[in-house]
Formats: C-alpha cells, structure tokens, sequence
C-alpha cells in the first residue's frame, strides 16, 4: 500500500464515503489542536484520496478500465453542468432580457456632463432597477456597462484628462452592484480587453468607502476621536490647531503668574528679591517645577493643563522623568544662551531680537513645532478638552 | 472548573456552558438569554452593561455606546462622558458582565472561555478579541469563527449529515462558510464574509434616504433627535415582515414629520446592501471548489436574516428556500458552548472533531518577480481557506550582492502589494555575505487553531533556523499596556447585581418618559419620582412592591403603537 492509502489505513478504493469514514476514524486519533504535524498529513492524505476517487485514478489496473471510467466520470460531471444549466436558461428563452438601454442612456449623459459623474447618488439609477437581481440581467448590462468604463478611461487618458476620470468610490459602487471583480476571467477571457486593463478591479477590492468612517460609534452618539500614530512629528501640525503657539504662549504666562502668586508671600519672609532677579528666579523655579508636572499623570504643567495642552515625547507618549528635566535642561540652555552671547555684545536687546526672528521662521516651517522641542525630542500637542 | 462558550456579538451577546451533555444557555441578570451590547457610565462613574445600558443610550447618548466591535483591532479611541476607552476595553465590560452571570449561574469561578468572532476578522482583530477576555479576567481557550459555531450546533442538534451553506449576517458583519459534517467530523472548507454589512448597514441605509427624503441633515439634529430616528426606524426593521406598512410621526428639529414605512420603501433603501451578499457567497463556494448542485441546505444564522427581503435574495441564489431550524440569535451561542465542552474534553462529545479554515492568506513581501527589482510585491505562504493547523513552506533566495540581512515582513490578505494588505510583523535576519542569489533561505509559516503565526527562517547554507512568533501586531494592545488597561478597568466598579434591577427600570421609565407626551408622561414622572425617593428609604418590601408596580405599568407602556 502507498500513500495516501497508507496513511488512511485502508485498501485503494473508489467509494468516497469509504475514504470519509477512513479519514473520521483516524482523525479521532490525531487531533488537529493535539499533533498538528500528524493532522496536516493524514488531512493531506485524506484531500489526496478524495481526489483519486473523485477521478477514477484509484485503482490502477487497467489502463483501459481508467480511460473508460475518466471518460465516464467526465460524461457525467458534462450531464451535471448541462442539467445544472438548464433552469437557468429556460426563464431567458422565455422571456427577453429587459431593455436596459434607457441605463446606458443615462450612463453616457453623466459621463458627458462634466462632474456630475463623481457623485455616487448619480449612479443609484441603476439599482432602482427591479430586474437587477436575476442573473442574466445583471451580468449583461455590468459588461455593457464595464465596456463604457474601460472606453472613458481610455478616452480620458488620451486627452490627458485625469479629472475626467471616474471615482474610486464610484467604481466601488458599481463593482459592488455588477460583481466584476468576481468574474475576472470571464471579463478577461470573453473580451478582448488587456489585462492592465483590469488592474483596477484588484485595486477596487480593497477600497473602503469613506461613509464606513463616518459611521463609526454614530449609534451610541458618542463622540469618537481618530487617534493614529503619525509618523512623523511634524505631520501632527498640518491644520491641528494654527494658533498653537498663542496658546503655549499663554500657557507658559499662567505657570509665571502661578509661580509668582506662590513666591510673593515667600518673598515677604525670606527677602530673596533682594539678592536676585526676579525673572531668574521664576524661571529657574519654572526648569525645576516643569518637568515634575510633565513627567506626572497630567503630562502637562497647570498652565498647560489649563489649555489643554500635553507635553509629549516625538513617539506621542508621556514623558520620562529623565526626557522631561532633559526638556528643561535644552529650554534652560537656549534661553540662556541668549541672554549670554547678549550681555557680551554691547547691541541692547538686538541679539534677543535675531534670535527671535530665528526661533520664528523655525516655528513657521515647524509648523507649530518649538525650536526646544525638536532639540529635545518632544513635543506639545493640544489633544484634550482645556480645563482641569 | 468550567469553560463557558461566549457569543461576543456587535449588537447582542450571549454565553452558555455545557452541561450533562448539552449546550445549556445561560440566563442573564434580567432572565434573559440576549445581554445587548451596549455599555454606559452613570453619573458615578459606575459601569452600565446590558440591557439598562440600551435604555439609556436615548437618554445618556453621550455616556453610552454600541456597535463597537466594529472598531475592535483599530486605535479607535470611544469617548465616554469624560473617559475614553478603547473597543477592547468597551467589549471586556461585556465579557465581564456575561462572566459574572455565568458565576453566579455555576455558584463556581469562571476563568477560561471560548468566545466566536466573524469568520472574516483578520488577526489583528483576533487578538484584540482575546485581550479583551483577558481584561475580563477570561482566558480565552479559542476562539470559534460565528458561522462555524452555527453549524456545530446544528449539526450536533439534528444529527444530520451533509454539506451546508452557513450564512451569518450580525449586526455588523456578514459571514458565509461552507461546512461539511460527516462521521462526526466537521469540516469547514471556505470562509468568506464582509466586515462591513450587517443590520446596522441597513439601518444606517434607512436612516440616510429617511433623513434625505425630508431634507434633513445627520450633523443638524441634535443627539437625541438622532437617537430617536434610529429607534423608530429600528423598530420599522424588525417589523419589516408584517404585510401592512407601519406610519411614523416624528418631531425633529421642531418640524413634526409624518411618514409611511411601507415594504416597498424598505426594499428600495436595501437593495444595493443585498446585492454585495452575493460576493462573499461566491467566493466561499468557489474557494471550497464545490458546485452549487452539491449544497444540501442553507443555514440562517443572525438576527438580520429574519427580514424576509434577505431570506428572498439568498433563496433566489441558492435556489432553494433557507432552512429555519436554527433561533437565529442563539445559534452561535450554542455552537460556542458546544466548542467549550469539546475543548473540555467532555467524553458525551468523544466522537466530535471540528477541522477549521484561516479565512486570509498570510505570506510576505517579496521583490518584483518581473525583475525590476522592487519590493513590496505580496508572496502568500499559506492560503486562505488552507485547513488549520497549516504549515507551508517557501524557499526564497537573496537579491543582491554581498547582502548582509533579510528583513521578513509577514502580511495577511488578498491584494497583490503588501501595502493593501494587512501588516503583522516583521523579522530581521543576518545572513553570511555572497552572490545575489547564492544564498537560500526556508521561510516557514505556521499557522496554529488559536491564530497564533510562527515564522521560521532556515538559511540553508549554514543550517541555523530562526523563529519567531508574531504577537504583537498593531492595534492590539503589548503586555504592559494590558496590564495597564486592566488596571485602569478594576477601578471602575460594577452595579451589584441586586440593585441592578432598579436602574434598569428607571432608566427603562426614563426612556419611555421622552417617548410618551401630555398626561401619560407626567404621571410616569410621578411615578419615577416615587419609587426613587421608596429606593432611598431602603425598605426591601416597599422597593418590591413598588418596583412590582412600576414593572407592570411600564410593560403596559412599553408595547407601543406599533404592535
């Protein structure tokens, strides 16, 4: 005995119930969850003796005996498919197809009227109509219809007119009405179209239609929040929110007035005003308090907070408390940089002036994004409701 | 202990267990077999599953959600008053709540369970499913494609040998398999479905042309204008089989609007929906290469295959009237619990093997065959509809000179480029330097029941073999975050089962209260206002009678104008 017979453990045979009742009986044996191995080749097996008995190639003695019960075997599967096909012919003997052509009509007039073609309520013509869902019906208008496609598209790439092309949505709709994508070959092999012709058909499969996202949580009435990871930082800015930095900006002033609300009793006892600058206090106390709240639950420090604000790192996750005082550390830097080369140079305020005009053509192309924060591998995203 | 099978369904869920030898459903903390899924928050931030939750979701639109399993394997996060959750977490309270039932059911600890998902969910969706169990604090055995389960259960029911067409529309999806049973064994041979049709698609069509017809706009109504068009119009769905047409009277956006529902209207709006049932079903039967001729009958599972304009549209495919034997909303229930007392090993089930299909293709991205020498060219391993466990393997060769590393991206899907398809994971692999070509490599895939992949890479010339499994995929959630998310849910507290029966009615009167007008709406005003102000005096005797009270006049109420 050879394979597959002696896999499944009996003699070479033709009955297909035989082969079933083999293959149950040891499948009982060799669970697929318990020895996959063993299960994909007795299932192998199992497809494989299907096959020889389905085909009369079983037993060979004969090579005689084998032709005769090929020929048998096509016989019969010919006998199934005319008999198969005959109920569905004999309605379309009967009745005539039903006149479509006030379809096709219609189909050219839009396709004709500039961009009125785009919009799929234009085409919803077609499934009003009721003979739409007998076979017969359906598949000869979807070629004629296919055909008028494939003839605008070539038109429109002749003439270089890509806005004359038809929507993917629309295309979708009417794959989804017409079913061509299913009959691929039939389309490929009973026209003399091209395959690349049909390339879009794979395309069309895939296509989501933008309705599907709309609809998401509609029922529950729930607001729903789109909330993918971007790739990039920058990509984050385009059209989020313009006014942005007006906001980091008022943000950065409620900290100040807090931390000065907080110092100035302070100040009443210990009189350190007296010592220091009052700027280089507040914002010294800012690059050490700063991180803290950053680094906590809030991601963000109560001015931001108050905006509804979040400092984040460029991979959109909260802060380490090591990548948060790194954040102070490259703010604390820059501003006193600045400060620094100014006191050196005997131009007033002129250096603060061009480091500004720096800073602002960065944040312009930034799109919203700090000179600070880029060193420093984060970012500040507005991405919840202002308030506590 | 017990394993519980788990229908975890876009519109209602169920769970069962098996029990001296049957499938026995199991009833939930209202005494009945259906939990809806929906889930609110309450004011106290208490979570709200269920049945209450439905009432609610007229009342709380904005801290209550359903058809959420839809965004299950996305990072779709669903605001909830001021909380956000994601789909998996929104279905853990579903699955927690079912657990709890089946507890208290079983007066033992539940903690493993084999929940069904759409045949046609990919794995990303799989593996949000099962990290959804896990949150609920269910380890989650398997997980059983929806019309498989069906057919198990009705194979085991009638005893019947043959092949059949399983076709499952949900409330969210559309599923075909084509199974065979025979000499005990179940096997599955094709898969098919749509991720996207199912009753809400059809509510949603009713909605959009009722709206268009009267020059409404969706983002114009407010909330509970559109909470209240999708009611009625649900209820005009589930009617839809009476032969008469149904009249509505609505006000929106202070217009009163008057309309009539009738057979021929609901045909219209459904039919572009029933004309993509086709594709699925095709494909399936193409997929298992056999002929129409050969289908024996043709399961109905789901509650939207009750609407008789489905049941015509597959019976003129088919040729053949639909068989109803199966409750269209408990089939999968059954068939999951029928999986849990197969996965337990139960001896009343020894003579049972159920052989199952992955519905998508899964292999890698590879070069351009044509030789242009561009990547990103879809090569399947194992094909879809490929029995499972599976395990194929493909040889594959360097191309380029001196070339250092392989990176395996692993996709599942159909499309011929990879970046149609769905990305799973990705494996990088060092290889000795040589000639383009020279090197060869043995990419195995290995597909297991739990939809667990493994990737194994042999280089040929120096034997050494590389494995890895693919986990972590995205829209599923890491270990860690796992764990944060179960933390995040344990702080939330759950109604106690006693008191649950109360709010369920008060939200229930709160919900007919914005139905009813004039005299019948003050007096369940009143009347709620009664029995809120009997639950604050905490006399168990007065809540029952009360409670008993405000059931009957609210089931008197609750019937409606339409039936």
């Amino acid at each position: 005995m050879t394979a597959p017979w002696s896999v499944l453990e009996i003699e070479p045979t033709e009955d297909k119930r035989e082969v079933k009742r083999a293959y149950a009986r040891k499948l009982k044996r060799t669970r697929p969850d318990e020895d996959s191995a063993a299960f994909q080749e007795l299932h192998e097996a199992y497809k494989f003796a299907c096959y020889l008995a389905e085909n009369g190639l079983a037993i060979q003695n004969d090579d005689e005996e084998e032709e005769e019960s090929l020929q048998s075997s096509d016989a019969v599967t010919f006998q199934e498919e005319s008999s198969d096909d005959q109920p569905h012919e004999a309605p379309e003997a009967d009745v005539p197809p039903p006149n479509f052509q006030y379809l096709l009509d219609h189909m050219d007039a839009l396709l004709g009227a500039g961009q009125e073609h785009y919009f799929v309520e234009n085409w919803k013509i077609f499934e009003r109509d009721e003979h739409l869902m007998t076979d017969a019906f359906r598949i000869s208008l979807g070629d004629a219809v296919f055909a008028r496609v494939i003839a605008h598209w070539k038109a429109c790439e002749q003439q270089r007119n890509e806005p004359g092309m038809l929507r993917p949505a629309v295309l979708h709709y009417l794959d989804s009405i017409f079913g061509w994508s299913n009959r691929y070959y039939d389309l490929l092999y009973g026209y003399d179209y091209r395959a690349e012709d049909l390339e879009f058909l794979n395309d069309l499969k895939d296509y989501v239609p933008q309705r599907a996202s709309n609809r998401f949580g509609l029922k529950g009435g729930a607001a729903l929040h789109i909330e993918e990871k971007k790739k990039s930082a920058a990509e984050l800015f385009d059209g989020e929110e313009e006014s942005l930095p007006f906001l980091r900006g008022l943000a950065f002033l409620a900290d100040v007035v807090l931390l000065a609300l907080v110092l100035y009793p302070l100040d009443y006892f210990f009189k350190f005003s007296a010592q220091y600058d009052w700027a280089f206090v507040i914002f010294g106390l800012y690059l050490l308090l700063a991180p803290l709240f950053e680094f906590s639950s809030w991601s963000a420090t109560p001015g931001k907070r108050l905006l509804g604000l979040l400092a984040l790192s460029k991979e959109r996750e909260r802060l380490s408390l090591a990548h948060s005082y790194f954040r102070a550390i490259v703010l604390g830097a820059m501003v006193g940089g600045v400060v620094y080369i100014d006191n050196l140079v005997p131009f007033g305020f002129s250096i603060v002036a061009v480091g500004l005009g720096v800073f602002g053509v960065y944040m312009n192309k930034s799109k919203g994004r700090f000179l600070n924060d880029a060193a420093s591998h984060s970012l500040v995203v507005l991405a919840r409701k202002p308030g506590f | 202990m017990a394993i519980i099978g788990i229908d975890l369904g876009t519109t209602n869920s169920a769970c069962g267990v098996w029990q001296d030898g049957k499938a026995r459903l199991i009833e939930n903390r209202h005494g009945e077999l259906l939990t809806p899924s929906v889930v609110g928050l309450d004011g106290e931030k208490n979570v709200i599953v269920g049945k209450t939750a439905k009432h609610r979701l007229l009342t709380h639109p904005t801290s209550t959600v359903g058809v959420f399993k839809r965004l299950m394997g996305t990072k779709h996060a669903i605001e909830l008053g001021d909380r956000r959750f994601s789909a998996t977490e929104l279905s853990a309270f579903v699955l927690k709540s079912l657990k709890d039932d089946a507890e208290t059911f079983l007066s033992e600890k539940v903690e493993e369970a084999i929940i069904s998902v759409p045949a046609y969910f990919n794995d990303n969706q799989r593996q949000a499913t099962k990290q959804a169990g896990e949150i609920a604090g269910l380890k989650v055995r398997r997980l059983i494609n929806e019309p498989t389960a069906a057919a198990l259960a009705y194979g085991l029911h009638e005893r019947k040998e043959g092949t059949f067409a399983v076709l499952d529309m949900g409330g969210g999806t559309f599923d075909v398999s084509v199974i065979e049973y025979f000499e005990g064994v179940m096997e599955v041979h094709a898969s098919a479905g749509d991720n996207y049709l199912g009753g809400e698609d059809f509510l949603e069509a009713l909605v959009s042309d009722f709206l268009a017809k009267h020059d409404l706009k969706k983002e114009a109504l407010g909330k509970e204008d559109l909470q209240r068009v999708y009611e009625t119009l649900e209820r005009v769905k589930c009617n839809i089989n009476a032969p008469w047409s149904s009249r509505l009277e609505l006000t929106l956006a202070g217009r009163d609007i008057q309309f009539e529902a009738s057979g021929e209207w609901f045909k219209s709006c459904v039919t572009p929906l029933l004309l993509r049932v086709r594709n699925p079903i095709e494909q399936a039967l193409r997929d298992a290469r056999i002929p129409l001729a050969e289908i024996e009958e043709v399961l109905l599972v789901g509650g939207a295959t009750r609407m008789a304009v489905f049941r015509n549209a597959v019976g003129k495919l088919f040729g053949r009237i639909p068989s109803s034997h199966l409750d269209p909303d408990l089939a999968i229930a059954m068939g999951a619990t029928v999986q849990a007392g197969l996965k337990a090993r139960d001896e009343t089930l020894d003579d049972v093997v159920l052989t199952d299909v992955c519905p998508y293709s899964l292999g890698t991205e590879v070069v351009d065959p044509g030789g242009s020498g561009r990547a990103g060219y879809f090569l399947p391993i194992i094909e879809r509809n490929s029995v499972v466990p599976a395990s194929r393997v493909e040889t594959l060769q360097t191309v380029e000179d001196n070339q250092k590393q392989l990176q395996v991206n692993v996709y599942q899907g159909e499309h011929r480029l990879v970046e149609k398809n769905v990305f799973l994971g990705s494996i990088d692999v060092k290889v000795p330097h040589n000639k383009a070509g020279e090197e060869t490599f043995d990419l195995r895939f290995s597909y297991d029941m739990n939809g667990l992949l493994e990737v194994d890479v042999k280089i040929n010339s120096t034997g050494n073999v590389i494995n890895h499994v693919i986990e972590q995929s995205p829209g599923t959630l890491s270990n860690e975050e796992l764990e944060k998310s179960k933390a995040r849910l344990a702080a939330l507290k759950f109604h106690p089962r006693e008191k649950e029966e109360n709010i369920e009615l008060l939200s229930r009167g709160e919900h007919l209260y914005s139905m009813y007008l004039g005299h019948e709406r003050t007096m369940l005003g009143e009347l709620l206002a009664h029995f809120e102000s009997v639950l604050d005096g905490q006399n168990g005797t007065e809540i029952t009678k009360a409670r008993q009270q405000l059931k009957e006049l609210l089931d008197a109420m609750d019937k409606g104008p339409l039936q």
